[in-house]
């Protein structure tokens, strides 16, 4: 029999955006409902298929707190699916293990919980043939460090899929659950649906396939999570497992993206304005419809960089009320001030004056690892009450704080002459 | 940079005032109070940096543009600086490139105005002015001279730092963005935590509202069952009396049911049954047995059709032979009427006579007639042929006569001509003539000049002309002239030649002589003479030839004229030779021998069609014999079938066809009443079996009944009817009917309706109280779990908290930024000072020492590098407060003269300028700072400008060894100072008008009025100024009220003190 089953993991429902600074009230509440919002689009996507099955690959929420927000928003959606007669199967991840608190004390029927320990098989029969058999375990607390995929096995009967959150030899994650391609391989399924990395990528192709969904909505300005966030379809068949590759499909409401503006050659601010704004504009067109948040540096040799970066909130201010009101929203989160002026560092080191002596102090602090010690030592005083409180930790990369700080002082000391 | 002269066009009350001799080293520049000094000193900072803030402008007094012009040099060569208020300066260099501001800064070295003002050329008030200042501005002013490049100074860079600095994090204020922040920040994490807290009790909440349910739950089954317990009392209270009574009732029945024979009854009830059963079919069966007689009688057929049914089946059989047989005999019909038309068609055209002998035909006969038609044939081609050919030679005939006519005619023209011979002779004669002429021309041309030829040409074209009129005579005329010719040669030769002419001219029947240059002509006529002659010898000929020719035609005509006749004949008489035969063979006589062979086929069909007539005409007959026998059998059997008889033979054959039709159906009839009697008979017999076995039944039923002591069927049935309602209600209602029984037979009816009465008080209970408790306490704790859900908001917070950990990261960062560049700066002028200091401290303290003969020994920076110190001969250390003013202002002056000669060395020397700054010196000490000054200027490229009001002064710097002295011209009348004072907006600077009132006081005392009016400055600013030197002890008050004076305080400063 031939069927469609859909994979998502690492929904990650309510969960804050991270990395984000303030935001306009009305995008903080698109931005708010967006893991929710992508939850709906995969129930949507799920009863367009008609699949009869749903595999969710762990971290459904995210953190051991669980709001009773996003587990009602997972309840009513779970129930539309059920109404349709799609199973749901479920694997808890490293964000959500079993052994958190939940506000939902019955599942519904038909929606499949798998427990922690060994794995568990449960068969899916349609018009009294079994057509599937989905075999998952749970992970029972937030640090599972066994190797869980050595314990699937093919059984039962129809297509076999197994459900695993699990760190496939990727050392950018937290290695819960590690394992090999080797590992999912020996389990001789046809189809591992797999949870944590947030980018979806297919980790083996053909028989038999294992892929990573991602997430299903992007949670930070992070290079990591930019690009298009969904599920997974599989068009199935009860005898010969997947009968087509997957197929992505996204389901993300905002999307995040960097952008780079290079504003060599151009003449004045405003030339610039002109310049981001189109770029801008393109960038947004390019969303299909979805909100987009941005981050924007500027570089490449610009003949009124002090005026930039001495206007740079001015221009922030100006770029976001350049795009209120766009539909969907665009917004600008961060700016980057990496322009230069015309005038080389080079030169003024040979002028022999208090910029040049400038320089070179910079480069004397830069060369010796004990000044520069003392240099950040001296900020850290100062800091010390903020640290504590903000739990900043950030590492501080002396050689580009110096050229910030070379920067500044440029724009304060240099005439607008030498900046010509 | 050396200044060298200056043109000034209008500025304070200097008009076109020009000086241009001015060179490096100290210049003295003396001049009393109002001479300008100070305007020129101000003059000099307006050239080189137009107006600074707080300058005053000396706007001109004296008329003239407002500016001027600037000369110095440098190691370059000369330059000229041009500059006028409201104007950008102009430089123009030592090639002569006129060139801008930006230019001027950059030969400044890029030093700011303010910096000029401070090091450079300074007056009294600025000398004194610099201690006045903040700790942090000496250090600045000082070190940092120059260090920016101009611009900005890094005194403001820092203090803009620490601004921002302070916008981003402050220890304990509440404006600054990080402590917003973070206070923020702790807020959002407060929130955060009470709703996690909030979001746990969430599922205790749960739980407690499934428990408060279950309980609701468990009331209202409670309270169900004791309805249907309540219910079920007042039921039994009700139907007591009722139930007692069947109960009865049944019990009785069953007795009287129980006595039945279950294998009697049994056996009846099955008689019963099947007797009942019998009774319908036997009822069936006999509606059967009636419906199939019925159906018998109706479909019986007539007896008339019976009896002609054999011969109408015979008849049917030849019904179709006998329509076959109509249209046949018709067809045939139509067929012989045809053929007849035909037969008479044929004889007809063949004209043959009805009835007569037809031609008969042999192989001879066919044969001779096929001769005749060749004959006939051959005889028509040859007459044909003959006729052709004559024609043809008649046209040939006619042609030939027209060639030779036309031969005739073309002859005609040529007629008279002269004839051949002779024209060949005279072409002959010309020929001989030409040679000779030929000869002779040789000859003369010879012997004879142009002349003589010309006159002989003349003489013979003369000739040639008055003979041009007959061609005939012309050749005479050459002979002539070629006679001419032979005369003018030599006569001999002449003559000779003239009479071979003669001889050839008569020769050819010419005259001699020839007309000159008809000889040609005469040629040429000759010549087309003999081609005419040659063509009409030609045409003779052919004329002839063709006058044979026509002859020979006419009589080839004329044969076969004849020879067509002949033919013509013979073939008449082969005409009349067929006609007979024909006739002899009774073939019509116009028949042509080649439509012979049609005729015989026409016969020979005509032949055919006859038989065919007399064939069909035989057929027909029998046909219609046959006919008439089917038609006669037809009608007697319509008649014994009592049918009435059609005339016309097709309405006959219709008539048969229905009587056969129905004698079918007759047929048909017949054996389906056969069939339905063999059923009939069949039914009766089982008809009886049926009323055989009914009898018997009978008899048993009565047996049994009487064993069963019923009186009737009808009675044994309802008993059993009862019987069998009892057993049912006993399986259905039996055990609720045992319980009632009990309940109402053997219970207490007090204790059912104590029961009742204590259900009712419970149910009330529960519906007024428990049920109600539980459904409240479900309700609130659902209402107070959604408010959980609703307030327990944990996601919004924990977003607050990214995005204030976000901006808080975004603004540590940028402090870090702002903080660093702090960093850098302070740590690059410590470096700056460090390496500068020592230097101009250096050379401050030789200097002090120098004027202080010793006293001071060194200027240093304070230990807590807060300033400057004095060190005295004794190592004390003394700030500028603990100085006297002179002194302090000496130190002042020698650290300037350090930071000159600091910039002079990095950067560019640019001339110093003093206004009046010895006034608070005592003698000795102005004196060792003019030779300081002398020193300092005099080194290469430095120049040292000094104003003062002192003679005294001059006198000093004139024993100084190449120092130079000049004077400025005595000050304005007292109108024209006036004038410069009262209509100009004089825009007096505080600093000036202080060194102005301590100029003037250092005159002596004077009234307000009289000090205002020695400065310039209003009475109002002056007194001002007065307060504040008053207050720091500089100037001191003499008397009170209108004749209140003032003077200077100090002692050790004074010049010249009375």
């Amino acid at each position: 029999m031939r069927y469609t089953v859909v994979h998502a993991a690492d929904l990650h429902l309510d969960t804050p955006f991270s990395g984000l600074g303030e935001v306009a009230p009305s995008i903080a509440k698109e931005l708010r409902e967006a893991s929710l919002t992508a939850f709906d689009n995969l129930v949507q996507l799920t009863l367009r298929e008609h699949a009869a099955i749903l595999l969710l690959a762990g971290d459904i929420y995210d953190g051991e707190t669980r709001g009773i927000r996003a587990q009602r928003r997972l309840l009513q959606g779970l129930g539309r699916l059920r109404e349709a007669g799609c199973e749901i199967f479920i694997v808890h991840g490293n964000h959500d293990p079993l052994a958190g608190w939940t506000a939902i004390s019955d599942w519904p029927e038909g929606v499949h919980v798998f427990p922690a320990g060994d794995v568990t098989s449960r068969e899916v029969v349609r018009s009294g043939e079994t057509i599937a058999t989905v075999h998952g375990v749970s992970f029972a607390q937030r640090e599972e460090r066994e190797n869980l995929a050595r314990r699937f096995h093919r059984r039962g009967g129809g297509a076999q899929f197994g459900l695993l959150h699990c760190n496939v030899g990727d050392s950018a994650h937290s290695p819960y659950a590690p394992c090999s391609p080797e590992d999912l391989r020996a389990a001789q399924l046809d189809y591992f649906a797999l949870g944590h990395v947030h980018q979806a990528r297919l980790v083996l192709e053909g028989g038999p396939w294992a892929a990573y969904s991602g997430v299903l909505q992007g949670r930070s300005p992070h290079p990591g999570d930019a690009g298009p966030k969904g599920a997974y379809v599989l068009r199935c068949d009860s005898a010969l497992g997947l009968v087509s590759p997957p197929e992505f499909v996204p389901l993300d409401v905002v999307r995040f993206a960097s952008l780079s503006v290079d504003l060599t050659g151009l003449s004045d601010v405003a030339a610039a304005v002109d310049r981001i704004e189109e770029r801008f504009g393109s960038l947004h067109a390019a969303q299909a419809g979805r909100g987009l948040v941005a981050r924007l540096r500027l570089d490449g040799e610009f003949a009124a960089h002090a005026e930039l970066a001495q206007r740079a909130e001015e221009l922030v201010e100006e770029l976001r009320v350049g795009a209120q009101g766009t539909s969907p929203f665009l917004w600008l989160d961060e700016l980057e001030v990496a322009t230069k002026p015309p005038l080389r560092r080079e030169e003024i080191a040979g002028r022999g004056d208090l910029l040049a002596e400038l320089l070179a102090e910079a480069a004397r602090i830069e060369a010796s690892p004990e000044a520069a010690r003392a240099f950040l030592a001296e900020q850290a005083q100062q800091l010390r009450r903020v640290e504590t409180q903000a739990a900043l930790g950030d590492d501080v990369d002396v050689e580009s704080l110096l050229r910030q700080a070379e920067d500044i002082c440029l724009r304060l000391l240099a005439e607008e002459g030498d900046a010509r | 940079m050396i200044l060298r002269g200056w043109r000034i066009e209008g500025f304070g009350r200097f008009h076109a005032a020009q000086v241009d001799d001015l060179s490096g080293g100290l210049t003295v520049i003396e001049g009393p109070n109002e001479a300008g000094k100070s305007t020129l000193l101000g003059f000099l900072r307006f050239m080189l940096f137009g107006f600074q803030r707080g300058d005053s402008k000396y706007p001109p007094l004296e008329g003239g543009r407002h500016g001027g012009r600037l000369l110095f040099s440098d190691p370059q060569g000369q330059w000229e600086l041009e500059r006028f208020q409201g104007k950008s300066a102009r430089l123009i260099a030592p090639d002569g490139r006129v060139l801008e501001e930006d230019a001027l800064r950059a030969l400044l070295g890029r030093i700011d105005g303010a910096i000029f003002k401070d090091v450079f050329a300074f007056s009294l008030w600025e000398l004194s002015n610099l201690e006045a200042l903040s700790q942090e501005e000496v250090r600045d002013r000082l070190y940092s001279v120059g260090l920016t490049g101009a611009g900005h100074s890094a005194s403001s860079a820092r203090r803009s730092l620490e601004q921002q600095l302070g916008d981003l994090l402050k220890p304990r204020a509440e404006k600054a963005r990080i402590n917003q922040l973070l206070s923020a920040l702790g807020e959002t994490r407060q929130r955060l935590r009470e709703a996690q807290l909030q979001a746990q009790d969430y599922a205790e909440l749960q739980h407690r509202e499934a428990e408060a349910e279950e309980d609701a739950d468990r009331l209202q089954r409670e309270a169900s069952a004791l309805r249907a317990r309540r219910e079920f009392l007042l039921l039994l209270r009700s139907i007591e009396g009722t139930w007692n009574r069947l109960h009865r009732l049944e019990s009785e029945l069953g007795r009287t049911v129980d006595k039945l024979d279950p294998s009697l009854a049994g056996e009846l009830q099955d008689l019963l049954d099947a007797q009942k059963a019998r009774a319908v079919e036997l009822e069936q069966r006999r509606g059967d047995e009636r419906e199939l007689t019925a159906q018998i009688e109706e479909i019986a057929p007539p007896e008339a059709l019976v009896e002609v049914a054999p011969a109408v089946e015979d008849l049917v059989r030849g019904l179709g032979l006998q329509e076959d047989r109509i249209r046949r005999a018709d067809e045939a019909d139509r067929a012989l009427q045809a053929k007849r038309g035909a037969c008479e068609e044929i004889a007809a055209k063949l004209n043959l006579p009805s009835g007569a002998e037809l031609p008969t035909w042999d192989f001879t006969v066919r044969q001779e007639i096929d001769d005749w038609a060749r004959r006939l044939r051959e005889s028509d081609e040859k007459v044909r042929r003959l006729s052709e050919q004559s024609e043809a030679a008649l046209r040939d005939a006619a042609r030939a006569a027209e060639d030779a006519e036309a031969a005739q005619a073309a002859l005609a023209p040529h007629e008279g001509v002269a004839d051949a011979a002779a024209l060949r002779v005279r072409l002959a004669a010309i020929e001989s003539l030409q040679r000779l002429g030929d000869a002779m021309q040789r000859r003369r041309t010879t012997f004879l000049g142009a002349g003589g030829m010309g006159v002989a040409l003349g003489v013979v074209g003369a000739i040639g002309l008055a003979q041009r009129v007959s061609s005939l005579i012309a050749p005479l005329a050459v002979g002539f002239a070629l006679a001419v010719y032979a005369a003018a040669a030599g006569v001999r030769a002449e003559r000779r030649g003239r009479a071979a002419c003669r001889q050839a001219a008569e020769e050819g029947g010419l005259s001699y002589p020839l007309p000159e240059g008809d000889l040609e002509r005469l040629r040429r006529e000759a010549q087309a003479l003999q081609e005419g002659a040659a063509d009409q010898d030609h045409l003779r000929q052919r004329a002839a030839e063709l006058q044979a020719k026509r002859a020979l035609r006419d009589a080839e005509a004329e044969e076969l004229r004849r020879r067509l006749a002949h033919e013509q004949a013979q073939s008449l008489a082969d005409q009349e030779a067929f006609g007979a035969f024909k006739r002899g063979h009774g073939l019509p006589a116009g028949l042509a021998p080649e439509l012979l062979g049609s005729y015989a086929a026409e016969l020979a069909e005509f032949t055919r069609t006859r038989a065919d007539v007399e064939r069909l005409a035989a057929e027909v007959e029998d046909t219609r014999r046959g006919i008439a026998a089917w038609q006669t059998k037809a009608q007697e059997q319509l008649r014994g079938a009592g049918r009435e008889v059609p005339a016309d033979p097709r309405d006959l054959l219709a008539a048969v066809g229905v009587l056969a039709s129905d004698v079918a159906n007759a047929r048909t009839a017949m054996e389906r009443a056969a069939d339905l009697g063999t059923q009939r008979d069949g039914l009766r017999a089982r008809l009886l079996g049926i009323e055989d076995r009914r009898s018997d039944a009978d008899r048993r039923i009565a047996e049994l009944l009487s064993a069963l002591g019923a009186q009737s069927a009808s009675e044994f049935e309802t008993l059993r009817e009862a019987s069998q309602l009892r057993s049912q209600f006993l399986d259905q209602a039996g055990p609720a009917a045992g319980e009632l029984t009990r309940e109402l037979l053997e219970g207490d009816a007090a204790a059912r309706s104590a029961e009742a009465e204590e259900i009712a008080q419970r149910l009330e209970r529960i519906d007024e109280v428990e049920h109600k408790r539980a459904l409240t306490t479900l309700l609130a704790l659902r209402n107070e779990r959604e408010q959980v859900a609703q307030t327990a908001d944990v996601a919004e917070y924990a977003a607050q908290e990214e995005r204030l950990l976000t901006e808080l990261r975004r603004a540590v960062a940028q402090w870090r930024s702002v903080f660093a560049a702090k960093q850098l700066l302070d740590r690059t002028l410590e470096v700056y000072e460090r390496d500068r200091q020592p230097e101009v401290l250096r050379f401050a303290s030789q200097a002090i020492g120098r004027i202080t003969a010793g006293r001071y020994t060194a200027v240093r920076q304070r230990s807590d590098e807060k300033g400057l110190v004095a060190v005295d001969a004794f190592g004390r250390q003394l700030s500028p407060e603990e100085l006297s003013r002179g002194t302090a202002e000496q130190i002042y002056l020698a650290l300037r003269l350090g930071l000159a000669a600091s910039y002079g060395e990095r950067v560019v020397t640019l001339p110093l300028v003093l206004d009046d700054v010895l006034v608070n010196f005592d003698p000795d000490r102005a004196r060792a700072v003019l030779s300081v000054l002398g020193e300092f200027a005099a080194e290469e490229g430095r120049q040292a400008l000094l104003f003062t009001c002192h003679p005294f002064v001059r006198e000093m710097a004139e024993q100084i060894q190449g120092t130079r002295t000049l004077r400025l011209p005595q000050p304005l009348a007292a109108g024209e100072a006036a004038a410069a004072r009262a209509p100009g907006p004089v825009d007096s600077g505080e600093g000036d008008i202080a060194s102005l009132t301590l100029s003037a006081l250092a005159q002596g005392e004077l009234a307000l009025r009289a000090i205002a009016e020695r400065t310039g400055a209003e009475e109002r600013d002056v007194r001002k100024q007065l307060q504040t030197l008053l207050q720091e002890g500089t100037v001191e008050a003499v008397g009170e009220g209108r004749g209140r004076r003032y003077r200077l305080s100090t002692h050790e400063g004074l010049f010249g003190r009375p």
